[in-house]
């Protein structure tokens, strides 16, 4: 198994480090001058900790060079142990959708740490720990924005840094979720908790990824679309055709793809509008749902992208256990997968001036290797 | 022993400090497994379930009028876990579900996904089955008192209580202070 790198990227570099499946997926992005952004959080089960934390201080990084954390949205394969990366970058701006500063939804992450008896998370309570941990770095109810949340929308700005020395200047923007996408998510978040007398259950959403953020990442004039989960619909006012009405120019290299390459979250306008001609696919499997398939990594080389996968779209059959027990559940349980594979890993550096450079480490590949 | 007897009554249901007895709609008895029959009947046909009680199916309440509690140990099914995982439904589809399993036997192991029929669940339990519903799946043997051994699957889903008002309020009273807390700078 290769070992994680060892040496960072340099004060110019602009770094995209994509991780999956851990359950889920985690972008890190370094943004020149040491400063490190972190995109959803996932699990390195290897290690027992979350990804980000294992593979920055693998690269010797100081945590509270991180300057701000995001979370795309609430699902668990989203927020695997975002809490703990917080806990961890003092430093750090958590940011999020602004579709979840409602009562409804804050209401459904509270409830969740009652919701059931069992440590089986809903993506809830990893925000109920997140603004556990934000309450705290709020000192007499006085909220300092560096702390967070930033509740993101369309055309927010995220993050902006000046040019230092060697580092063009930074800026990051939200192109998602649109006014139209969190009035749906709106209506799907009103039915996470019941109403009294109903069953309690963990909570699952029905409208999972209109409220997902897609960042725009620019330094100097290296660009990169982070995604997020967002998927597309036929209403222009959400999901990715509203994206496609944000009034932040530029067209990207790389390009974080959505809700790990599946058709739904495919908008043809994206490739043409907002990437460049010989995009960068960047893409995370679900193994849940045994994305992506092959018909989506030929969809996205088809566009003309070089086409890069963190690991394979199904996980690894189960352990053996007693002969006993397997001839029995296999009778009865049908597709029976283990959900986390090898966490695989997508690394782009890309300088000034130059061509990104690929590496793919742990069981990530590019889709032409294995056409 | 205890030889105090209790003399059978209602046909439909006797409760009585010693626990439960319910005459079915055939009147074959149901009994908890601390009472035996007198004239030592349960020993044909009874049958131990999960929970510890004791059905006996025998003849109608007229050849057994009494009932003598007694501390001796009857023989008992019992059930071996080889297996178990606890699971929480994330799809369902007509006649199927899909399930996220979390080993129970061996935590340190990763969760698994897997579809199942809706008619491996018990009947009482299939208007439980729903997103987000939690559920017990265990395997194993079942050694009934005559010895004989089943492997059996075995999958329970989990009658949750409900939400209550209170609750709500409180977790709507938090969600207040969080937004007062983190509502945006003017």
């Amino acid at each position: 198994m290769p070992q994680l790198p060892e040496l960072g990227p340099s004060v110019g570099t602009l770094e995209v480090s994509v991780f999956g499946p851990g359950i889920g997926e985690c972008v890190l992005v370094h943004i020149g001058a040491g400063e490190w952004i972190v995109v959803d959080s996932c699990i390195d089960r290897r290690r027992k900790e979350p990804v980000a934390i294992s593979y920055l201080r693998s690269l010797g990084v100081d945590l509270a060079s991180v300057k701000l954390i995001v979370a795309t949205h609430w699902h668990d394969d989203h927020v695997g142990g975002i809490a703990a990366v917080l806990d961890a970058c003092p430093r750090a701006t958590f940011a999020c959708s602004a579709a979840l500063m409602t009562k409804e939804f804050l209401t459904a992450v509270e409830a969740s740490r009652r919701a059931t008896t069992e440590s089986m998370g809903s993506g809830l309570g990893e925000l109920a720990a997140v603004f556990d941990i934000l309450s705290k770095r709020a000192p007499s109810g006085s909220r300092p924005s560096s702390v967070g949340p930033k509740w993101l929308s369309q055309d927010v700005v995220v993050l902006k840094r000046e040019a230092q020395g060697d580092c063009p200047p930074v800026a990051i923007h939200a192109l998602s979720p649109s006014a139209g996408s969190q009035t749906r998510a709106l209506m799907a978040i009103a039915r996470l908790v019941g109403p009294p007398g109903s069953t309690r259950r963990v909570a699952v959403s029905e409208d999972p990824n209109s409220l997902s953020v897609v960042l725009l990442v620019e330094i100097g004039d290296r660009l990169a679309l982070l995604g997020g989960d967002l998927e597309q619909d036929a209403d222009p006012l959400t999901g990715w055709n509203a994206v496609l009405t944000s009034q932040v120019p530029g067209r990207a290299r790389l390009f974080k793809v959505p809700h790990h390459g599946s058709q739904n979250a495919d908008n043809p306008q994206v490739w043409q509008l907002r990437l460049t001609s010989t995009p960068t696919a960047l893409v995370t499997p679900f193994t849940r749902s045994g994305l992506p398939r092959a018909s989506d990594l030929r969809r996205m080389a088809a566009y003309g992208a070089d086409v890069l996968c963190s690991g394979p779209s199904q996980g690894p059959r189960p352990p053996r256990r007693d002969a006993a027990v397997e001839k029995t559940a296999q009778a009865v349980a049908r597709d029976r997968r283990v959900l986390e594979g090898a966490l695989g890993h997508i690394r782009i550096r890309w300088d000034a001036g130059t061509e990104p450079t690929v590496e793919l480490f742990n069981g990530a590949y590019r889709h032409s290797a294995v056409a | 022993m205890a030889t105090q007897p209790i003399q059978l009554q209602d046909q439909d249901r006797i409760l009585n400090d010693e626990g439960v007895l319910r005459t079915g709609a055939d009147e074959n008895f149901l009994a908890v497994s601390r009472f035996r029959f007198d004239s030592g009947v349960e020993e044909s046909g009874a049958e131990q379930i999960e929970s510890g009680t004791c059905e006996v199916r025998t003849g109608t309440s007229s050849v057994l009028p009494w009932i003598v509690p007694t501390t001796k140990e009857l023989p008992r099914a019992s059930f071996q876990v080889l297996q178990a995982w606890v699971g929480v439904v994330t799809e369902v589809a007509d006649a199927e579900f899909q399930a996220e399993l979390h080993d129970q036997t061996n935590p340190e192991r990763s969760r698994e996904v897997a579809s199942f029929l809706v008619e491996e669940v018990s009947n009482e339990d299939h208007e439980l089955i729903a997103k987000g519903a939690v559920f017990y799946w265990s395997v194993g043997y079942r050694v009934s008192p005559s010895g004989q051994k089943d492997r059996v699957s075995s999958i329970r889903f989990r009658r949750l209580p409900a939400w209550s008002r209170r609750d709500i309020e409180q977790a709507e009273g938090r969600a207040e202070e969080w937004l007062r807390l983190f509502a945006p700078a003017p």
